[in-house]
């Protein structure tokens, strides 16, 4: 592994780690209405939308903790990856169904008031991206400033 | 090379193995603890959730069966309207459809069932959409639900800001005809956790916005560029 592979991989650990802090550190503070968020996107019972919305921003600040540590790099990436799978399809089928909703992403969500347009094709694009470090930090987790690398 | 040589260079090998093979193992446990502390913490939050959510609340007068909204007249096409006091398009439907939907009521046309929910208690510094909610369950016990509603929207605070105190609600109450009984309903906290309670289950049944309206157990949905307020009547004269 070359040098500059290993600060590359350092630049995409802080970034998506930052990310998921930040989004999971916005949710967990009104749990309820993360709940309400995943209800938004009417995919599940409520009983299922309040357990995901709950656990949700907890796995999402765990996620991000793990990311800017460096610990357990590749299977906080492997988690953060399918998380972005998970939300692309979720902002996918919202769009695809016409729903008028906020994805709930880095806000507490919730339909849109009548005469506000979402703007889905911007918050597929941000978690495309997010899901490419991802995916880097999987293949090459390996990294500068980490503690598995500390570890070892 | 020599023997001696070959020998050296297999114990290097070995020993490198043997290393890439603990390194290995230790990242497969560090992989595996934190695996499981994730689930740990995952589920002790959704339990504490679970279990830190209010089950007791006290229901007001003249609800609907389940306890959620509060119902006005007996008309046969039954009209359910969740709403939030501080959501600025609750406003605008409210003083664009409230006059028709109370004549309604009267002439016997419709059942209209208000559902005061809290989604918005986050746009306060207060709660203002929780403890608004619950004012109007006191108001609905004095039978002037409806006079207090208009006397709230008619005020609507700003988005962002403080919401009215219980003092102002008391005193908006007051002036909207309710009295003592009102006051200390308010105080008390009385119906406190009933919103949260019709918020849970407006949720329940798939209301994810305010204002959200169904006609006859079917949301409306406005279509593009019509108002709600459009849709909603539309959608009852469907019906009659």
């Amino acid at each position: 592994m070359k040098a500059w592979q290993q600060w590359l991989g350092l630049a995409a650990r802080v970034g998506l780690g930052a990310a998921f802090l930040a989004a999971g550190a916005i949710k967990v503070t009104d749990l309820a209405a993360s709940a309400r968020a995943v209800n938004a996107y009417q995919l599940m019972p409520w009983e299922m939308a309040q357990f995901v919305g709950v656990v949700q921003p907890v796995l999402e600040i765990g996620v991000g903790l793990l990311l800017l540590a460096g610990l357990a790099t590749r299977l906080a990436a492997s988690l953060a990856a399918l998380a972005m799978v998970a939300f692309i399809a979720g902002i996918a089928s919202a769009w695809a169904r016409g729903l008028s909703i906020d994805c709930g992403c880095f806000s507490r969500g919730g339909t849109l008031p009548v005469g506000q347009n979402p703007n889905y094709a911007w918050d597929i694009a941000r978690d495309v991206a997010l899901l490419a470090l991802a995916i880097y930090l999987v293949v090459f987790p390996v990294t500068k400033y980490s503690l598995d690398r500390r570890m070892s | 090379m020599s023997k001696r040589g070959n020998q050296r260079m297999a114990t290097r090998l070995i020993r490198q193995q043997k290393a890439k093979e603990a390194r290995r193992n230790r990242s497969i446990r560090v992989s595996a603890i934190t695996a499981g502390v994730l689930l740990l913490v995952s589920v002790g939050a959704y339990a504490v959730y679970a279990n830190t959510k209010d089950t007791a609340h006290n229901v007001p007068q003249s609800t609907n069966a389940s306890g959620t909204g509060i119902v006005a007249g007996s008309g046969p096409i039954k009209v359910d309207v969740y709403q939030d006091y501080l959501c600025p398009s609750c406003r605008a439907f409210h003083s664009a459809a409230q006059e028709r939907l109370q004549k309604m009521v009267q002439d016997n046309q419709i059942t209209l069932a208000t559902f005061p929910i809290a989604i918005l208690d986050r746009l306060s510094t207060n709660r203002y959409s929780t403890r608004s909610a619950a004012a109007a369950g006191c108001a609905a016990d004095g039978g002037k639900f409806a006079q207090f509603s208009d006397a709230l929207y008619a005020k609507q605070p700003a988005e962002g800001g403080a919401g009215y105190t219980d003092a102002e609600l008391v005193a908006m109450g007051r002036s909207a005809g309710l009295g003592d009984a009102f006051a200390s309903c308010v105080n008390d906290g009385t119906y406190a956790s009933w919103p949260s309670f019709a918020t849970d289950e407006s949720s329940r049944r798939g209301v994810t916005g305010t204002p959200t309206i169904f006609v006859n157990n079917q949301k409306v949905t406005p279509a593009q560029g019509q108002t709600i307020t459009d849709a909603v009547f539309n959608a009852i004269a469907a019906q009659s």
